[in-house]
């Protein structure tokens, strides 16, 4: 009894502290959601109407739209990515460890400056990229990367995939490191090699580091702002439109504030509902394994 | 003198003062409670006093006067201080992006700025909550200029003072046009295509539309518009008399007919960022025309290596007189809770005098507001300048309109018609017409 009181009484500052930042605002947002508020006081209860209005806004949908497309393609690429980088460097022991801290630089920058960086690089009049292309005779390459509507969304895809490769890699080879080397000499012996070995030790055994990579760059990708909001605007034509930038847009441009929280409501029990799924897949995977 | 306390005991002296120090301490406590009364009453009147009384904190929040916008407000606020010594500003610069999360939970809470930096558009958001305090029977309203009251009003009171009156329109490079053959920068349509053809045959890029996010085609429209469409079309938009469908189509046509013909590159254009990357080659010397505001003539002058000027877009018929339009910036309104309403009348009252608003005009490239208060000359501008003084300027017209995101809506019509200017330019204008409601 007394080990639970104390246990009681550890967990109250921090039970505090999340009840009041965490489940008090998440409660408020819900009930606001239900009203007609304009982010500057007042507001009517309106039921279900914000979500409904939810349905008919072409824009919230186009960016619904735009978000799943941008997650899958950002979940697979840069975990692929990611894992080839890992292998390599798991074979390469003499640059493992320069090469380690070069990768996660581009993560630890901030995503304005890597914005600006990138719009700049993407740009059809002097942009490095281009002028690459260029000098290279690739003509064909040559693209408005950020203005055209079928390429602005991979091209920004592209820089978040540039910035959390590395980063992906990382975890990926740490888990690499943590698997016994006699489990490895043993499965060279038995005649394991390449993609063999890979499928039937490394894929299996990285099943912890998948799984974590998997949450955090879905999480990431289903939430993404920064990157549309500077380089695109959202645009053109709606083509980068993500559901975090309508939430903002509605809110702080429209002052629609009431309607913006409803589509905040909308992203969390998405990312939630993806978020647990699929980690209770890749768990169940992992046991299975 | 005699001793009160001659005669007693230690022990009962020490207890009689004692008690006379509780009693002395009780009476200056009370006086002090009394004196602390006394000064918060003195401060709750200070709004309905002028601001020569009682020495006080004026609070403003702008998103003008720090970052890489001061307009000179730091100097004309020292010389607020200077004329009313008794008023100390706490001036608040919060980037514009920024300026909306600041302001809006703090007025809800009841403690924003006394003065606020107000747009038309949060001139209407904040008064929809009664967070502004009734200007009208300020000295200015009467002097400012009709086309722009509407701005800094609601409901036929005035809340804000609009101060940034500033024009949109076109630079050209003269060396490019002069070694192209092209003596002066054209004035109509007709003259405009001839010479964006001239300038193509003689293989130097013409017209440079930076349209990243879609803000250089709406201003170009507008440009366009401003030449072609009645002024009081956007003052009917939510009147429900002025729709865009049709009524936009011939300004929608003349973009149509650059991007058709080869003088204007669509594509090329919505992957160009236009205040830096597009300014930046128009600096460089690149294109003979760009369209950007005022605001970047310091720029540009400072910049530039060859001969410019600044000129309305030419967009009317043969025989016509270029028209300008100009984008209705800040403002200031006072915060309706502000307990001192007085001094932040005079704060946006000394804003509005000749010699402050000509500094800040002067800073911004901004045409004047006011009747009393002439507009700055801009070198290189002479052109647009010219176009306001012979009432050839309006303002914009999509800033009538009181949906919030009304130009946002347009950027997408634009990027659209630039990308693929095969469309029916009816559709867009439907398109507009749907996602543009009208707002009351």
């Amino acid at each position: 009894m007394i080990r639970r009181r104390s246990a009681l009484l550890l967990i109250l500052p921090a039970g505090l502290i999340f009840f009041g930042f965490v489940i008090y605002p998440l409660l408020r947002g819900l009930q606001l959601s239900l009203t007609d508020a304009s982010g500057m006081g007042g507001g009517k209860f309106v039921g279900l109407d914000n979500y409904l209005a939810i349905l008919k806004d072409r824009t919230a949908m186009t960016a619904l739209r735009n978000t799943a497309v941008y997650t899958v393609v950002v979940v697979v690429v840069q975990n692929g990515l990611a894992l080839l980088v890992a292998f390599w460097l798991y074979k390469l022991k003499r640059v493992r460890n320069i090469v380690r801290a070069g990768l996660l630089l581009p993560a630890m920058m901030a995503f304005v400056a890597v914005g600006y960086l990138w719009s700049f690089i993407y740009s059809p009049l002097g942009g490095p990229l281009d002028t690459v292309m260029d000098a290279l005779g690739l003509h064909s390459l040559e693209k408005v990367w950020l203005g055209d509507p079928n390429m602005a969304l991979m091209a920004i895809a592209a820089v978040y995939i540039w910035m959390y490769t590395g980063y992906s890699a990382t975890i990926f080879l740490a888990n690499y490191l943590a698997i016994s080397p006699s489990l490895m000499e043993a499965a060279e012996l038995d005649g394991a090699s390449g993609w063999r070995r890979f499928r039937s030790i490394d894929w299996p055994l990285l099943a912890p580091s998948l799984t974590i990579n998997i949450t955090l760059s879905v999480i990431g990708s289903l939430r993404v702002f920064d990157l549309p909001f500077i380089m695109t605007s959202g645009g053109p034509i709606n083509a980068t439109q993500t559901l975090s930038l309508v939430i903002y847009s509605r809110s702080f441009t429209d002052f629609r504030f009431a309607y913006g929280t409803a589509l905040a409501v909308v992203l969390l029990l998405l990312t939630a509902i993806v978020g647990v799924t699929q980690a209770t897949l890749l768990r169940r995977r992992e046991v299975d394994l | 003198m005699l001793d009160a306390d001659a005669g007693l005991s230690v022990p009962v002296v020490k207890e009689r003062k004692d008690a006379r120090m509780r009693k002395s301490l009780g009476v200056l406590t009370v006086a002090g409670l009394l004196t602390g009364l006394a000064a918060c009453s003195s401060g709750g009147q200070t709004g309905g006093q002028a601001s020569g009384t009682a020495p006080i904190t004026l609070s403003v929040a702008a998103f003008e006067g720090g970052g890489a916008e001061i307009a000179d407000i730091p100097a004309i606020n020292a010389d607020f201080e200077k004329k009313y010594p008794n008023v100390k500003l706490d001036y608040k610069y919060v980037a514009d992006a920024e300026f909306d999360q600041y302001n809006n939970t703090r007025l809800a809470a009841g403690n924003a700025a006394d003065v606020l930096m107000t747009n038309p558009v949060r001139v209407r958001q904040w008064q929809s909550q009664g967070y502004l305090a009734d200007l009208s029977d300020q000295p200015w309203v009467s002097q400012v200029l009709p086309n722009i009251a509407p701005f800094g009003e609601v409901a036929g009171k005035t809340y804000a003072f609009t101060q940034q009156n500033i024009p949109i329109g076109m630079y050209a490079n003269l060396d490019i046009l002069k070694a192209a053959g092209i003596d002066t920068v054209p004035q109509t349509w007709p003259e405009f295509v001839t010479d964006l053809q001239t300038l193509k045959d003689k293989g130097s890029n013409g017209l440079l539309l930076a349209n990243l996010t879609g803000w250089t085609s709406e201003q170009w429209s507008l440009a366009l518009a401003a030449n072609i469409l009645p002024e009081n079309w956007g003052a009917g938009y939510d009147a429900g008399t002025s729709k865009w469908a049709t009524t936009w189509a011939p300004v929608l046509d003349r973009t149509k007919q650059l991007l058709t013909s080869g003088l204007l590159d669509g594509k090329l254009m919505n992957g160009i960022e236009p205040f830096n990357t597009g300014l930046a080659q128009f600096n460089a010397g690149q294109w003979a025309f760009t369209i950007q505001g005022g605001w970047a003539l310091q720029t540009v002058a400072t910049t530039a290596k060859f001969n410019f000027s600044f000129n309305p877009v030419p967009g009317g018929d043969a025989g016509t007189k270029p028209k300008t339009f100009t984008f209705i910036g800040s403002g200031w309104g006072v915060n309706k809770a502000s307990t001192h309403l007085q001094a932040a009348k005079d704060y946006v009252n000394f804003m509005t005098q000749e010699a402050n608003d000509s500094r800040y005009l002067k800073a911004e490239n901004c045409f004047s507001t006011l009747k009393n208060v002439p507009s700055p000359q801009m070198d290189k501008a002479t052109a647009v300048v010219d176009a306001f003084n012979d009432s050839r300027t309006s303002p914009s017209q999509v800033e009538f309109l009181k949906f919030p995101s009304v130009e946002s809506e347009f950027w997408k019509v634009g990027m659209s018609l630039f990308n693929d200017p095969s469309q029916a330019t009816g559709d867009l204008l439907n398109q507009l017409d749907q996602a543009v409601p009208k707002t009351n």
